[in-house]
């Protein structure tokens, strides 16, 4: 065979292997999504459809529905009012100058950190979330760090003790109340915990499908309310780990 | 019994964490809320404050329907301003004090059901103590507290002072407030018993 009919058999080959390579990964991979818990629109000062994880990066640009002045650990007071200035002036430390906008901050705070995640999230090859994700015994089987204690020393202390392994260890849930599939609220002695799903994808390149969720912690009669940013990962034996919290 | 210069620092405190709002808004639970933190359970509860029209004149029970249900429809925790615009009424400060007394009042009450010498602790412990009652709310304090509320029965300030410490996100500023409350109270309690041991001791 000459040089020129081997390139004009191989070549049609080659192009067909690189084309059926990528429909396999293109079947394979599974894409980012996003879940009802991701409220960024709602809190943009004009209504923003949200369609898909890419549209994220556009919303991080959009004035949220009010500004907000905070505060840095130096003293320096700066008007926040996107999730663009959040990321440019803000840090772990940063409080809002008027103490009881606080909560308000949180929410604007935590959905500008999930939206950058799910911006950085990647395709994911494998997934062993279970279906339905959110169940009533999710707090047997989630990680002790999505329980809910006011108390740092108690915190401490329930963190280094190692025969509390799981939320309800921590947290004993006495009844739970399913908002939809997700999004669940589960009640405890003393308060409330709201659990909302973001979205799912892969945030630490292990190729299998991770899940980012939203925790709003309440008392009852009391004010104290937290907001936390949690990733979490499934193995193939159903068992949960914490990857990272915001 | 609360004195009056401590339910003045409480006010004050309180009026610092929660704000100060005037017009009903939603907090963080999704209530209808008004004043210093003052939680609105039903419309029929809104319907027996004494709110005011913009002219002065008292609002009807239709006027606080028309504002309780505009925000009760909005999406909750946003900053308190957001919700001027879907209501006309206002609550005078002499009503929103008013509430704030009462308020101060019902956890004065539960505290002294919890911890009955409440009355006899230092105004140090007294303040500190309703700061994180406020905060954390009875039952959560009574429950997941344990090593803080052993301290405050036996009266053990410098330990109170070191389980004082609320998460995230209470700011530093807060947290040190009630511990360098705590820890003042242990001073002196230390002082008194060594006045006392001294005064023994010249006696001997």
């Amino acid at each position: 065979m000459s040089n020129k009919s081997c390139c004009l058999f191989i070549l049609p080959i080659s192009i067909m292997a690189i084309f059926s390579i990528n429909a396999c990964n293109a079947i394979e991979k599974i894409p980012v999504s996003l879940a009802d818990g991701l409220t960024l629109p709602e809190l943009l000062s004009s209504n923003v459809e949200l369609s898909n994880v890419d549209e994220l990066s556009k919303l991080i640009k959009e004035p949220w529905y009010s500004e907000i002045v905070v505060k840095n650990n130096s003293g320096h007071k700066l008007s926040l009012s996107s999730c663009e200035d959040y990321f440019i002036g803000s840090s772990l430390e940063t409080r809002t100058v008027k103490q009881y906008e606080m909560n308000a901050y949180l929410e604007l705070k935590v959905m500008c950190e999930a939206s950058k995640l799910m911006l950085s999230a990647k395709l994911s090859k494998l997934s062993y979330l279970p279906i339905p994700i959110l169940k009533e015994s999710s707090p047997d089987f989630w990680p002790k760090q999505l329980s809910f204690i006011t108390s740092s020393a108690e915190s401490k202390r329930s963190n280094q003790n190692p025969e509390l392994k799981y939320w309800s260890d921590v947290t004993p849930i006495t009844s739970f109340k399913k908002n939809s599939e997700s999004s669940f609220t589960y009640y405890h002695i003393g308060g409330y915990q709201e659990v909302g799903i973001i979205g799912r994808g892969d945030l630490n390149n292990d190729e299998i499908e991770d899940l980012i969720v939203v925790i709003r912690d309440h008392v009852s009669n009391g004010s104290y309310f937290n907001m936390r940013l949690l990733v979490l990962s499934v193995d193939n034996q159903q068992r949960w780990s914490l990857i990272s919290e915001y | 019994m609360i004195t009056a210069t401590e339910r003045a620092t409480l006010k004050a405190k309180l009026e610092n964490h929660e704000g100060k709002v005037n017009h009903m808004y939603l907090d963080s639970k999704g209530y209808v809320t008004v004043g210093v933190g003052h939680l609105i359970k039903d419309l029929a509860s809104a319907q027996k404050l004494n709110f005011k029209k913009t002219n002065g004149l008292s609002a009807t029970k239709d006027d606080i329907k028309s504002d309780f249900e505009s925000v009760k429809k909005q999406l909750k925790n946003r900053v308190s301003s957001y919700y001027k615009r879907f209501v006309s009424l206002k609550l005078l400060n002499t009503e929103i004090d008013a509430l704030t007394k009462k308020h101060i009042d019902s956890f004065e009450n539960e505290l002294k059901s919890l911890f009955p010498s409440f009355t006899t602790y230092p105004t140090e412990v007294r303040l500190a103590f309703s700061d994180i009652i406020f905060n954390v709310g009875m039952t959560d304090l009574n429950t997941k507290w344990p090593n803080f509320k052993k301290a405050i029965k036996s009266q053990d300030w410098e330990t109170a002072a070191n389980e004082s410490n609320r998460k995230l996100p209470v700011s530093a500023e807060r947290n040190k407030y009630v511990k360098n409350l705590l820890l003042k109270a242990a001073a002196d309690k230390k002082k008194r018993e060594e006045a006392k041991k001294m005064k023994v001791q010249n006696e001997q």
